[in-house]
């Protein structure tokens, strides 16, 4: 059965795109500048040009597109010299029965990881970021960036050992 | 310690997320250090959540942008529209004005008077052509002309008649000019300059009841009587011409082609046709020749026999 293809013009259409991938686009260059507002601009205007260029873009290619575009706006826009990822949040835990010094030593660390994430080379830092906080594979990570597989998993081992050189010596066994 | 120097390189742990290790060494792997350490790490990660972000009112941002975007350029490209609209129009305006050229042109045995700006007129005999420009018609009398036609100039400036093998030029005069194979120019009143095309031959002026003939190239002088073209009186004169121009009048006044056969049409030829009979033409072209023919049934064609 073939089915006609969804006009993006439509703003039905439109705005769900728009729900389904607003947030997701919007961490992806969070990540990438660390900057939240800066961010959020990016992808609006990409999605205010997608409105400008509905008839050119195929519903089925508009995730590629979207991200494709944000990241060209990004690499056009002047690179954040500090990231400061305040924006990351720790999700409350789901047990709040261990003792308060635990608890405490477990914030320290978590402040430390923000600084150790943050200071991760750009490549590094996004890939691991999509993988461990969007939970994303990385072969989803792999057609994002359009890179291979082989190069996220390379990307990845590299954030691995970067982030346990700053921070193992923090755990303690 | 050199098992976690092993560990902890690119290479191994790459073959780790990509789940190319052996189950001896994955199981090595799980009781180091580095494992325990990554792990660690991994876990705090995977408590983190993403910015916070509200996708409504983003939306609801981007639409009134989409609007106001949406609203602009409809009107620019109206402005656009009307404005390239408004050049077209002026351009051809400017175009019609300035170049347009007024043509005029007779088929098979059809006549025409053509009245131009200045009061002067030209009689068109048939299958002939007249153009002009009608900007500044008055200072520049000129026009281009094929055929055969009577031409009565008002005077005033220099009248021009440009043709294939020449241009006459007058200052007001009544004059007709014959293009064939050959050209005659005949002169009715005034005088008219002829300047052949060919710049072998000089200009020539002719005065009142002199005509030329400009045949294969060569100037030929002669006076005449008449005191009108006879084709402006409906019939067409030959003196002493061959049959086959003859025969190309005959097929300009009439819708006719002659089949020829064995038929002498170099034989010369001195009478006259009239243009409003066709019967009556070809008898008193024919028959003093001595040359039988039949008419198809469509009067179209003419078949020529001794």
């Amino acid at each position: 059965m073939t089915e006609e293809e969804p006009s993006i013009c439509e703003q039905k259409t439109y705005n769900q795109i728009f729900r389904d991938h607003y947030e997701v686009v919007t961490r992806f260059i969070y990540y990438k500048c660390g900057d939240l507002q800066q961010a959020e601009d990016i992808v609006q205007d990409v999605f205010v040009k997608l409105w400008k260029l509905c008839s050119t873009v195929s519903f089925y290619k508009v995730k590629a597109y979207l991200y494709k575009a944000a990241n060209n706006s990004f690499l056009n826009e002047k690179a954040h010299e500090k990231i400061v990822l305040k924006h990351l949040h720790k999700t409350t835990p789901s047990v709040d029965n261990e003792n308060p010094e635990y608890l405490m030593q477990m914030d320290e660390f978590h402040e430390k990881l923000k600084m150790a994430i943050a200071s991760l080379p750009q490549k590094e830092r996004e890939v691991y970021l999509l993988s461990r906080v969007e939970k994303k594979t990385y072969a989803e990570i792999a057609e994002i960036l359009g890179l291979g597989v082989k190069a996220i998993e390379r990307r990845m081992s590299k954030a691995l050992l970067l982030l346990r050189e700053v921070l193992g010596k923090e755990l303690k066994f | 310690m050199p098992m976690n120097e092993k560990y902890a390189s690119e290479d191994f742990l790459t073959r780790w997320l990509a789940g190319e290790l052996s189950d001896e060494e994955l199981a090595g792997f799980k009781t180091s250090s580095v494992y325990g350490e990554i792990m660690a790490i991994d876990n705090a990660a995977k408590t983190l959540s993403g910015p916070k972000i509200d996708v409504e009112s983003a939306l609801s941002r981007v639409a009134s942008k989409n609007q106001k975007a949406q609203k602009e350029p409809n009107v620019k490209r109206l402005w656009v529209f009307t404005a390239a609209a408004a050049c077209i129009a002026i351009l051809f305006a400017g175009y019609t004005y300035f170049y347009s050229t007024k043509t005029y042109s007779t088929g098979i045995g059809e006549k025409e008077i053509v009245l131009l700006a200045d009061g002067s007129f030209v009689e068109l005999n048939a299958n002939s052509t007249l153009s002009y420009k009608r900007f500044n018609w008055e200072e520049d009398r000129s026009v281009n002309f094929d055929g055969e036609a009577f031409f009565d100039i008002k005077s005033g400036k220099d009248f021009t008649v440009n043709t294939p093998q020449g241009t006459v030029s007058v200052l007001g005069t009544k004059f007709n000019i014959k293009i064939r194979k050959d050209l005659k120019v005949q002169c009715y009143e005034g005088s008219v300059v002829f300047t052949p095309l060919d710049e072998t031959n000089s200009s020539m002026e002719l005065t009142e009841g002199m005509e030329i003939q400009l045949i294969n190239g060569q100037l030929y002088q002669k006076q005449f009587s008449q005191n009108t073209p006879d084709w402006q009186n409906g019939f067409s004169s030959f003196s002493e011409r061959p049959l086959y121009e003859v025969l190309d009048e005959l097929a300009l006044q009439y819708p006719i082609q002659f089949k020829l056969d064995t038929v002498d049409v170099n034989r010369k030829f001195t009478g006259k046709f009239t243009h409003n009979n066709l019967e009556n033409a070809l008898k008193t072209t024919l028959e003093p020749m001595g040359v039988k023919y039949h008419i198809s049934t469509d009067k179209r064609i003419v078949t020529l026999f001794e």
